[in-house]
């Protein structure tokens, strides 16, 4: 019954010795995991220069911060999940490359991220739902649709007439996603950039209306932006997406790890850790003092 | 270089118990008639000493190897052969058409579909070859860098899928394109793969500027042109068309002037493709210098490793001790 203390330090040390060589044996599992794919389309029309965020003490315009926000989901979405890009401006949609693993192709991922500017615009106007449900139309294209996030200001130019709104013609929800809020809610004028990026002025209300209506102005005073959040909610109950205001930046990614949202994958897993665990435990037991020996009398000395 | 990390940091909080078989030295009892009768044995007290230090090690391995650490990313410089090749796309709405009669029956689909289709076959057979990707309409958008990652290229390539919009403004395309090259440290063979169905007016000006930049950077161009059913040819007989009426001519001609190398595919001749992919695929040959990103490195194996041979020394001893600590 009484294993001698040797006998039993030796075997726990051995099975402790096993369960190295099973780690060395690289165990890695199929596990469950929860992840997620997401294409961000942002908005790059003019009035998201817009300089109504303050990040860090500093004014930021709208698709600074739609970047940031950006580029921290990255960050904060797990490895194993995917992220394509992609860009809205005037009427219309276009994705920069389907979803990729965002762990492995972070750096390309950032970089194409960083080159995403209101430069790379091919008009000036913007009708915000015919651009939304391009995007809509383009996830469901692929052959492993994404959820769209879909970053806007809803400032429209010019103003959309309701009644000639296009008609949504697809199934709200499919796919799901989000319509992402960026601004403020306080009208601010929008900057004209020079090609360097440095504000060469403001745009006009008779500029906004002439961009591409060809409509007269009755007064030329500047034109001013404001998130328009119910028009987005709108749009959102529509297409049976969520609607979010983006505040912060870290919000995004915070957004983004939805549940709903999220399918599971079969990732292989490194599961050493378990028999490395094992090990550690066995090589302390066998280490320990025999349990029968504690309640045993002194030594006796002569 | 040594840019070490953990993948499950959270692990080394257990280092402490390290200290455990030095900390338990003096509470071993061992039940003996008489210690007066031992002799002192210095040995003894040093290999007891040691045994405690290859415990220690023994748990600071395993602790170790379970945070998983792994050496980070490093870029190599590598010298191979192979060849940078920036992807001029044309997503202009003349994109989403129909082949010419001629070449309909080879190639199915909108002109769009088959050029996703040769440019997956281009970069399947590319090799080394790193790839950028520019797409260009009434302006031209940087889609994805310079990389030798062909999935990623293949991502970017894939994501055209929708109707392509607005007019040919090509020297907006070849000016981002060119800019791919501006960083000095590419090497190899420097290749503008345009594809598009039809040229676009660049003004005299603009000539001269690209011109200059196509000089400096030595950067060659390949066109694989996808002609429309009533597209123009690139080569005309007789006197020069009208200025407007033909682009293409005219972007042929401009190409033509410049010194570094030029091809141009004209897709409805028979063999025009596999002519490109293989002249493109020629490339490879050239030398290249460039660095290779060298993925991070499991260095957990190393501490199981090391592990396991400190607990094969200990085993030995655990089998002689008579009672360990």
């Amino acid at each position: 019954m009484r294993m001698p203390g040797r006998y039993r330090s030796s075997l726990l040390l051995l099975l402790a010795l096993l369960c190295m060589v099973l780690a060395l044996l690289r165990p890695f599992w199929p596990l469950e995991r929860k992840v997620w794919n997401y294409s961000f389309i942002l908005d790059i029309t003019q009035s998201m220069n817009t300089r109504d965020y303050r990040l860090n003490g500093t004014l930021t315009d709208r698709l600074t911060m739609a970047r940031q926000a950006v580029r921290s989901a990255l960050t904060q979405l797990p490895c194993g999940s995917r992220v394509g890009l992609g860009l809205y401006t005037a009427n219309n949609t276009y994705q920069l490359f389907q979803p990729l693993e965002v762990c492995r192709h972070y750096a390309i991922i950032a970089d194409v991220l960083t080159h995403i500017d209101w430069r790379m615009a091919w008009a000036n106007d913007s009708q915000i739902q015919y651009g939304l449900y391009a995007a809509l139309e383009l996830m469901n294209e692929s052959a492993d649709p994404p959820a769209l996030v879909f970053l806007t200001d809803g400032d429209q130019s010019p103003p959309a007439d309701p009644a000639r709104e296009p008609a949504f013609m697809g199934a709200p929800g499919q796919p799901g996603g989000f319509i992402i809020g960026t601004g403020n809610e306080i009208p601010t004028p929008v900057p004209h950039l020079a090609p360097d990026n440095s504000i060469s002025g403001y745009w006009t209300r008779e500029e906004a209306l002439n961009n591409s209506g060809g409509l007269n102005a009755v007064q030329s005073h500047l034109y001013l932006s404001r998130l328009d959040q119910a028009r987005l909610q709108r749009f959102a109950v529509i297409t049976g997406l969520s609607y979010r205001h983006l505040q912060q930046p870290e919000q995004l990614g915070r957004w983004l790890l939805a549940p709903e949202l999220a399918t599971t994958r079969t990732i292989s897993t490194d599961m050493r850790w378990l028999f490395g665990g094992l090990a550690l435990v066995l090589v302390l037991l066998s280490g320990w003092p025999s349990p029968q020996r504690s309640n045993r009398q002194p030594a006796h000395l002569h | 270089m040594s840019d070490l990390g953990f993948s499950h940091p959270g692990w080394l909080w257990l280092l402490p118990l390290c200290l455990l078989p030095l900390w338990r030295w003096q509470r071993r009892t061992l039940d003996y008639p008489a210690l007066s009768l031992l002799p002192p044995d210095p040995l003894s007290r040093l290999l007891d000493a040691g045994i405690r230090v290859l415990v220690s090690l023994l748990l600071a391995a395993l602790i170790t190897a379970m945070a998983a650490p792994f050496r980070g990313e490093q870029r190599v410089e590598k010298t191979g052969t192979g060849a940078h090749v920036v992807i001029l796309l044309d997503r202009s709405s003349s994109m989403n058409d129909a082949f010419t009669r001629g070449a309909a029956s080879r190639y199915r689909g909108s002109k769009n579909e088959v050029a996703r289709a040769v440019l997956n076959r281009l970069v399947d057979e590319g090799g080394n070859d790193f790839y950028g990707l520019v797409s260009f309409s009434t302006s031209a958008l940087y889609m994805l860098p310079l990389t030798q990652a062909h999935e990623v290229i293949r991502a970017g390539i894939n994501s055209t899928l929708n109707r392509g919009r607005g007019s040919t403004a090509i020297e907006r395309g070849i000016t981002l394109a060119l800019s791919y090259f501006d960083e000095q440290h590419y090497s190899g063979s420097r290749v503008i793969l345009l594809v598009s169905d039809g040229g676009g007016m660049i003004t005299l000006q603009n000539q001269a500027r690209l011109r200059q930049q196509f000089d400096s950077l030595q950067v060659a161009i390949y066109w694989i042109y996808l002609k429309s059913t009533h597209g123009n040819r690139l080569v005309h007989e007789g006197p020069a068309p009208e200025r407007s009426g033909n682009p293409e001519y005219f972007l042929n001609r401009f190409f033509q002037s410049l010194e570094v190398p030029y091809h141009a595919y004209e897709i409805e001749e028979p063999g025009a493709l596999d002519a490109a992919i293989t002249d493109i695929g020629r490339l490879n040959h050239q030398p290249l210098r460039y660095q290779e990103i060298i993925p991070r490195r499991d260095l957990a194996g190393w501490c199981y490793g090391l592990a396991l041979v400190l607990g094969l020394l200990l085993l030995p001893v655990r089998w002689l001790e008579a009672e360990p600590w």
